[in-house]
């Protein structure tokens, strides 16, 4: 299973991807934005973590970005813990919001939750049509 | 302002009513031998007149009461002198007694006149005076600048006495003017529920009591003004610390919890993976909590300063600090090489009065700033060097520099209120250090460099010792 990890904290990315490589993740990690949409892109990960504030492109930004083509699960991890920052990203596209900071172990189930929804076909970038998540996600 | 011009018991000035009555006792003789030598027998019209004239010149000067004498003094006279019998009180024709008489009378009424005149020429100065000092006293309420101080001096000045003090309900004096000595002539008045106003040296008459009744209402809200301006300060203050509080919340809730999230990962991450992490991996987790943690020190302790400085309960202990001992210091704990820094230092040893502690931690602060700005490559320039009674450290980069307008914004705290950038932190180093500075007596300023850049001016005073040396 292949993670993007997007953070412009080098820190917590450095222990995310030892972390979450020792819990049998392959980890690609973005710095910013616009690194993230272009690893997701290239590396087609199969669940991508993603901090709201970053340089050049905002967290929200990049979750618009990836649903114009890919339905990959997406999970932000932020700093910011106001309601309307949770729902701001949810309604962006985003499937599930994690406050920093964070217990390792609650983010693990989360990722194998979330993993084990099964991920849905990505289409290709070249699609470029708007899909909304509720699409592959099975309704509660 | 000139003292107000007291009202006497008669309506001229007692030094004017001497004059009159020495005028009537030197004049008087004068004319009668004048008179008594060139007298004749028809110039009985001429010599009434002529007295008649130094009554009125007497009148003149001193008032009704040396005119009264003069008068009766020079009725006498020319009863004895030039009305027959001569060398008699008694007067054989019934109209000399007459003449007598109204010459008399008529030297009753002009003096009398000349007296009323004065009395309202001295009224009038002693409005106009009244109406100076109250438009004085009003100008001083509404200009407001230190107008309490200012009322009580000119309420000493306006009634001529010695002293004049206010004194707060509690007991401490508000302000005060001239000799506040106790003595039988001693005036308190009530203002409002603000304070009490002694008057010393004086005892205030009816009139004089009117219009200190209208300065010390003045003076009551005057003391209001203080009291609200004092309030309204305290209200900005108020709400400035709440605007500082509420993007303090906004900027340190990022900044907290981005090395905190990290640290926490990284202990997570070695407890939950524990069997499974190599030697490396498990170093470098170790390594990248200490750092977070590290990270996170010391952004509680700039915080915990910030509100130091902003209480104003910073600890400052002074001592004298060797300019150039503490630029090296700084520069060590930046661990700048000579080509990332280049040092102008005096030659001369420069001892100033500062805080070794937080001098390190202003120079870190500037220094740093100033390598961030500055592209890679260019060094940036310390030097010290001594500025009439302070040191100054200057600390010039190459960098784009910040325009004139940002000047006062790049000294305050927490200018960064969005998450996006982290690499500029809070802003709070910039504040620290000019807080810091404050804090120990000097100041911190920014200007421009020659050829573009910024060049960061820190002004500390030379160390005392030091200054009695060269002097």
């Amino acid at each position: 299973m292949k993670i993007l990890v997007a953070d412009d904290d080098p820190q917590l990315v450095r222990a995310l991807r030892i972390t979450l490589a020792a819990h049998g993740w392959d980890v690609v990690a973005a710095p910013d934005g616009t690194a993230a949409i272009a690893l997701a892109a290239k590396e087609r990960p199969d669940l991508v973590m993603l901090d709201l504030g970053m340089p050049h492109l905002d967290g929200i930004q990049v979750i618009h970005a990836l649903r114009g083509w890919s339905s990959v699960p997406i999970i932000v991890v932020s700093g910011r813990s106001g309601s309307a920052d949770k729902v701001d990203a949810l309604d962006a596209g985003a499937d599930d919001y994690v406050t920093k900071p964070f217990q390792v172990d609650e983010l693990l189930a989360l990722l194998r939750a979330l993993s084990r929804r099964g991920t849905a076909p990505t289409k290709s970038p070249s699609f470029g049509s708007l899909t909304s998540p509720s699409i592959w996600r099975p309704r509660r | 302002m000139y003292p107000l011009p007291r009202l006497t018991g008669g309506s001229l000035g007692r030094r004017r009513v001497i004059a009159g009555f020495v005028l009537a006792v030197t004049a008087g003789p004068l004319l009668t031998w004048l008179l008594y030598a060139l007298r004749a027998p028809e110039s009985i019209t001429s010599d009434v007149l002529a007295y008649q004239v130094l009554v009125v010149v007497v009148a003149l000067v001193g008032g009704i009461w040396p005119a009264l004498f003069a008068a009766v003094l020079s009725g006498l006279t020319l009863d004895y002198l030039f009305v027959a019998p001569q060398f008699s009180i008694a007067i054989s024709d019934p109209r000399h007694l007459w003449a007598l008489l109204l010459y008399i009378a008529g030297a009753l009424l002009v003096s009398w006149t000349v007296d009323q005149a004065a009395r309202r020429a001295n009224a009038a100065e002693r409005a106009s005076a009244e109406a100076a000092i109250l438009a004085d006293v009003a100008g001083h309420v509404l200009r407001g600048e230190s107008a309490v101080p200012a009322l009580v001096s000119r309420t000493r000045e306006a009634f001529g006495l010695s002293g004049a003090r206010l004194i707060s309900p509690d007991g401490t004096v508000i302000a005060t003017d001239g000799e506040p000595v106790r003595d039988e002539r001693f005036t308190a008045v009530e203002v409002g529920t603000r304070g009490t106003l002694e008057l010393h040296g004086q005892s205030l008459d009816a009139t004089e009591r009117r219009l200190l009744d209208v300065i010390v209402t003045q003076l009551e809200g005057a003391l209001e003004r203080v009291d609200l301006a004092q309030a309204a300060r305290a209200a900005d203050a108020l709400a400035a610390t709440d605007q500082v509080r509420s993007a303090l919340l906004n900027a340190v809730s990022h900044d907290v919890r981005r090395p905190l999230a990290a640290a926490i990962a990284s202990v997570g991450g070695l407890r939950s993976a524990e069997g499974r992490l190599s030697d490396a991996d498990r170093a470098e987790l170790l390594v990248t909590a200490d750092e977070s943690l590290q990270t996170l020190t010391r952004l509680v302790t700039d915080l915990l300063d910030v509100s130091r400085v902003e209480a104003g309960v910073l600890a400052v202990s002074l001592h004298p600090v060797d300019a150039a001992d503490a630029v090296l210091a700084a520069v060590d704990e930046l661990g700048a090489g000579p080509d990332t820094i280049e040092l102008d230092l005096d030659a001369s040893t420069l001892t100033m009065q500062a805080d070794a502690v937080l001098l390190q931690r202003v120079l870190v602060n500037v220094m740093s700033n100033a390598l961030q700005h500055t592209p890679a490559g260019l060094p940036i320039r310390v030097s010290a060097l001594a500025a009439g009674d302070s040191v100054e450290i200057r600390v010039i980069d190459h960098g784009p520099g910040i325009s004139p307008g940002r000047r006062t914004e790049m000294f305050a705290p927490f200018q960064r209120l969005s998450d996006a950038d982290n690499a500029t932190g809070l802003g709070l180093g910039l504040a620290l250090s000019r807080g810091f500075t404050s804090g120990m007596g000097g100041t911190l300023l920014a200007e421009d460099t020659a050829g573009g850049g910024l060049t960061m001016i820190l002004s500390l005073p030379i160390a005392p010792s030091l200054l009695e040396e060269n002097s």
